[in-house]
């Protein structure tokens, strides 16, 4: 029985990820080009 | 007379340096979710944990926990091992006959050391140095000691009544777990969090490498446990990376379910979460099990995050969700999951047959948790008396790397 079930979770996990939501935006362009700006700022 | 193992002696120490490297690789994973401002301390509590322990543990805590039982109560050890005193290179067979009693000794002190490094979390960016420090060693002489004599130690009362914890899910998780919520309780909220402000973990990618260094940490923390270089070593080892696996997994989906998006931070939570469940039931059930409770442990600790959101505790880094929670689980699960097809010395759970054992686990469980949290209470208001336990509103607006340690993590030039 543990053996079935840890099948089905983990096959349930994988087939989830192909199901859910398309991942929204939450870091603006303005945050990601001044994180890439760090590096070479004086 | 009993013989010393070479493999077993040769396993022993290196799980000990294992277990030695996780509590600097948690300063780096707890130093990466906190503030650019705060990252110094943060691992500055891991590190010097590591030191202050290391020498409490030889001088009178390893005595106390592991030390001959006090009058026979199976509350706590004696002093007769203060200073090592009789800790040899010999064997002590009520601990493990095949390595030199400084060996267990030793791997011991390690999770002396990371115990009460874990609580660090919960206080994070707000607790004054001074007010850790002492803290720290009374809470590691009067939590810590008598809760691994209870469970370890020769005569321990919960140990006597077949308390199964493979590698401290009790003694360490639920005691540092539970021990964070109160101390995050007492110290109030930080700054920041009363105005009901979100603060972003400064450093994800420390947080990962040090999620990393826990994992492997942990391969010597579980499979050490087996004290031997034995098949009982590799079941520890199987399950320890086959439960934070699934774990990390099971994590990663709730959170990409719940906002949105597949968390990196929440997927090292997850890791974290599974490791610390596997670990009271590492020696004791089968892989297959080992999943089952990964995934079981990443969802009742995810909504336990939500839950400390809820009761408005400014626990910094989720130490009593995924520690305290995630021990606990462990601990139940360990009464529901554990057959002696997998370790003949331990016991069967519930579903195995023996349905006391799961009564037994819930005993020990809420003796950790009770035992734990109101002598934390206690210790925290007595080093209150002498020194305050939080910094000031200023300090803590500054950072307490610069007003603790007068030191800065990245420097501008």
């Amino acid at each position: 029985m543990e053996l079935a079930l840890a099948m089905l979770s983990f096959v349930a996990l994988v087939v989830s990820w192909f199901v859910l939501p398309a991942a929204p935006r939450t870091q603006t362009a303005a945050t990601v080009a001044a994180a890439d700006q760090l590096p070479t700022a004086a | 007379m009993d013989k010393i193992s070479a493999g077993d002696t040769a396993w022993v120490l290196t799980s000990a340096a294992l277990v030695m490297l996780m509590t600097p690789g948690l300063g780096f994973f707890y130093g990466g979710l906190v503030r650019r401002k705060n990252v110094l301390s943060t691992v500055m509590h891991s590190f010097f944990i590591l030191c202050l322990i290391s020498v409490q543990w030889v001088l009178w805590g390893y005595s106390l926990a592991f030390g001959p039982d006090w009058h026979g109560w199976g509350i706590i050890g004696d002093l007769s091992w203060v200073g090592l005193n009789g800790v040899g290179l010999k064997p002590d067979a009520d601990y493990s006959a095949t390595i030199p009693h400084q060996a267990y000794m030793v791997f011991q002190m390690m999770f002396a050391v990371i115990t009460p490094a874990l609580i660090t979390g919960a206080f994070a960016e707000r607790k004054r140095f001074k007010a850790f420090v002492l803290f720290s060693l009374l809470w590691a002489t009067f939590v810590y000691d008598p809760l691994a004599h209870w469970v370890w130690g020769h005569g321990g009362w919960l140990g006597k009544m077949g308390a199964l914890d493979f590698a401290g899910g009790t003694v360490v998780h639920i005691s540092s777990g539970v021990s964070a919520l109160v101390a995050a309780w007492v110290l109030g909220k930080r700054i920041t969090h009363a105005r009901g402000e979100e603060v972003e973990p400064h450093d994800i990618p420390m947080v990962v490498l040090g999620c990393a260094l826990l994992w492997f940490g942990w391969f010597g923390f579980n499979a050490g446990s087996a004290l031997a270089a034995n098949g009982l070593a590799v079941s520890a080892f199987v399950n320890t990376n086959t439960a934070a696996a699934m774990a990390a997994l099971t994590w990663l989906t709730l959170s990409w379910a719940h906002k949105g998006v597949p968390s990196v931070a929440g997927a090292t939570a997850g890791a974290v979460a599974g490791l610390v469940a596997i670990t009271p039931a590492a020696g004791y059930v089968s892989p297959a099990a080992s999943i089952l409770i990964g995934l079981l442990v990443s969802l009742v600790c995810y909504a336990a995050v939500q839950l400390r959101d809820k009761i408005k505790v400014d626990d910094a880094l989720d130490v009593w969700a995924v520690h305290g929670v995630g021990g606990t689980v462990g601990a139940l699960c360990t009464g529901l999951f554990a057959t002696t097809q997998v370790n003949a010395g331990g016991a069967n759970g519930l579903l195995y047959g023996h349905p006391a054992q799961l009564g037994i686990q819930a005993i020990a469980v809420a003796a950790a948790w009770i035992f734990s949290g109101s002598m934390t209470f206690v210790i925290l208001k007595l080093v209150n008396v002498f020194v305050p336990l939080r910094v000031s509103e200023h300090e803590e607006a500054m950072g307490l790397d610069l007003s603790q340690h007068s030191e800065v993590a990245y420097s501008p030039s």
